[in-house]
């Protein structure tokens, strides 16, 4: 009896070392940064997508600079990477693999997506292979592109973190004027709307729109407000041409704007981004886009984005802060290529 | 009944090393995403936003005390169909950054599982999660967004405090008050602080709720911290009038530090630059957030408001202009 008691008190002291031993010394304990998310003890897992990425993602240079990714699509040579960052390089230079290829082409860009098409003299590339589906559900790992050394693509892996849709944003085309109501009361039907102000060496400024003046027509369409004229230009791109009718001191004229690509931002537009570190200039005003939660830089955009089964699920195309990335799903990323490399 | 006994696979071992601890960590995921999500509601304070998670079926939830601001106030949260639901604030933890409301509209709201109690005396035994445990966010960043939802974050526990946990999951603002979850669905934290990289963020720990539990229940104010600074009629004045001129302002050695001006907002129009160090306004010497919320507690918007700063390049006097031509 007693003896059972002495070790019934025995394994009771047991547990509180016990318990002691599991929690206790858990305070200020650290977890080791190669075991984190982004650890690269956590990467080593990852090594049959990391394959897929070093064969199917480029990197691009600016002189010796890496600067952005792309997305390798045929055997011979076509690449889609990030139109607004790729057009301010100087001297783009593209690597697949360890072979580093000079001069790239632009074949085309399509700024709604903000995607560019290029080409360089290579052949035998290994393509991302694009899944048909690309609604991956939430909670599903994906991939891309981390840092990288001139031999070696090392990657980022976080999961989907949202819901598929689009994020709407400023157009990325510009008339180059400022709109408004017109500022006193009328009840005129064709009172347009009011300029206020026009861009030096802007469109409008070239089509000779002056402040004060009233747009009464805008491609063929009578206009009242100024939503209705952005309306219109969904859908534009830079060099398209629209037609619009004014008012000036009673007098009605016609005239022709080219449209302009509107300068990306960097400056912060919200408390959060003022506190968020880096984030893509171009990061809104996209169709449609897959959120994911990693981290990148903003140089890490426009490579491939796979699932867990190796399939190119997308691209990236924009750190929209330091919680949210956006990706151009699979899918859109075929048509998008499609219609730059004009193939059938 | 520990955790102990029901620890996951992928939890067993230090880092995944095969296609199958992924997957496992996967399934484990999505199992319990939407549950987890459809209890997770954006709360609305003002005209400021953070979120929450509903813990009990009459529609308790908990958050985080920085995000509530105080006790016994009028509040709303919005569930994830966009359903906006009254609510008011209860207790709060002004130093460990815990709270709790409660939704008095509607009735059978969907709800979690919280981690009980870690009981020392109990052998062998955490309900909290270990260092290195899987764990997922969720919170309404940057505010309620129906087309996007709830934002889903996958990370681990990388540290442990006193009463704090850290885990890699990124977060942002907005996220403040949201869910940590265990890999079981559990309730293991609510998101309080983003850390200054982006994988280390704070989370308080559920049995710092539990420590407290009835106190916050019964709409205590505890503590003196800086969590429920927003409380303050200071930083009430502050956060007004850093929206209105589009500007994000930090206390810094003598004078308020400019972190960021929102892009066209009547600051930058004036002419205000990141780094900026705002000295004067109005004639009067600002050295805190204190001076600040004195000088500007009443704006007349119809006059241009005359501030200084102080640059590189030596002092500017800037006119902050309220109507636009």
């Amino acid at each position: 009896m007693n003896r059972l008691k002495c070790n019934m008190l025995i394994i009771n002291f047991l547990a509180v070392i016990l318990s002691l031993g599991s929690l206790v010394p858990l305070v200020g304990q650290t977890l080791p940064s190669e075991d984190r998310l982004s650890g690269a003890n956590v990467e080593a897992a990852f090594d049959p997508q990391r394959k897929v990425i070093q064969q199917c993602s480029a990197v691009l240079y600016d002189g010796r600079r890496s600067c952005q990714y792309g997305v390798v699509m045929s055997s011979d040579g076509y690449i889609l990477t990030k139109w607004s960052e790729y057009k301010e390089l100087k001297n783009p230079r593209v690597r697949v693999g360890e072979k580093l290829y000079q001069e790239p082409q632009l074949i085309g860009q399509d700024v709604a997506w903000d995607v560019a098409l290029i080409k360089v003299a290579a052949e035998g590339l290994v393509s991302a292979d694009l899944a048909a589906e690309s609604e991956l559900e939430q909670g599903s790992w994906v991939i891309m592109n981390g840092s990288t050394t001139r031999k070696q693509r090392r990657i980022n892996a976080g999961i989907v973190s949202a819901n598929m849709r689009a994020i709407e944003g400023r157009l990325p085309v510009v008339l180059g004027l400022a709109l408004g109501r017109p500022a006193a009361k009328q009840e005129d039907q064709a009172a347009g709307v009011e300029v206020l102000g026009v861009l030096p060496e802007g469109g409008a400024a070239k089509a000779g729109l002056k402040k004060k003046d009233r747009i009464t027509v805008f491609l063929g369409k009578p206009v009242q407000r100024h939503e209705e004229i952005l309306e219109m230009l969904k859908g534009k791109q830079p060099g398209d041409i629209v037609g619009l009718d004014y008012v000036r001191g009673g007098k009605i004229f016609s005239t022709k704007i080219e449209l302009q690509e509107r300068k990306g931002s960097k400056k912060p537009q919200s408390r959060n981004d003022a506190m968020s570190g880096d984030y893509s200039a171009r990061r809104d005003s996209f169709p449609k886009v897959m959120q994911i939660d990693i981290a990148l830089m903003t140089r890490q955009t426009g490579g491939p984005v796979l699932g867990l089964d190796g399939r190119c699920v997308g691209m990236c195309i924009a750190r929209a802060n330091r919680a949210e990335t956006y990706v151009i799903p699979s899918s859109e990323l075929g048509t998008i290529y499609k219609n730059l490399s004009k193939k059938p | 009944m520990g955790a102990m006994a029901q620890r996951l696979p992928f939890n067993e071992i230090r880092f995944p090393t095969s296609q199958k601890d992924l997957m496992q960590i996967e399934t484990a995921l999505k199992k319990h995403r939407d549950h987890a999500r459809a209890a997770t509601v954006c709360i609305k304070v003002g005209a400021g936003s953070g979120s929450g998670v509903i813990v009990s079926r009459d529609g308790l939830v908990l958050t985080a005390a920085h995000v509530v601001g105080g006790v016994n106030k009028q509040m709303k949260v919005v569930m994830e169909d966009g359903r906006e639901l009254k609510a008011k604030s209860l207790g709060l933890n002004s130093e460990t950054d815990a709270a709790m409301l409660k939704i008095i509209e509607g009735s059978d709201h969907p709800f979690v599982k919280i981690q009980a109690q870690t009981r020392p005396e109990v052998a062998a035994t955490s309900e909290a999660p270990l260092l290195g445990d899987w764990v997922f966010a969720l919170g309404h960043s940057g505010g309620f967004d129906k087309e996007r939802g709830s934002v889903l974050r996958l990370g681990r526990v990388v540290r442990w405090a006193a009463h704090t946990m850290q885990s890699d999951c990124k977060l942002i603002g907005g996220d403040s008050g949201g869910p940590l979850f265990d890999m079981s669905g559990v309730l293991v934290g609510i998101h309080s602080r983003v850390g200054a990289v982006v994988d280390n963020n704070m989370h308080v720990p559920m049995d710092v709720f539990h420590e407290q539990w009835e106190k916050l229940l019964a709409s205590e104010f505890i503590g003196e911290g800086p969590y429920a600074r927003k409380q303050s009629p200071t930083m009430q004045v502050v956060e007004k009038f850093e929206q209105l001129i589009g500007v994000a302002l930090q206390e810094s050695i003598g004078g308020l530090k400019v972190a960021g001006v929102v892009e066209e907002g009547i600051a930058e129009r004036a002419g205000m630059r990141s780094d900026d160090l705002l000295i004067e306004v109005e004639g009067k010497q600002i050295g805190t957030f204190a001076d600040l919320a004195k000088a500007v507690e009443v704006v007349d918007q119809d006059k241009p408001l005359i501030v200084k700063v102080k640059r590189d390049e030596g002092v500017a006097t800037l006119k902050l202009e309220f109507r636009v031509e």
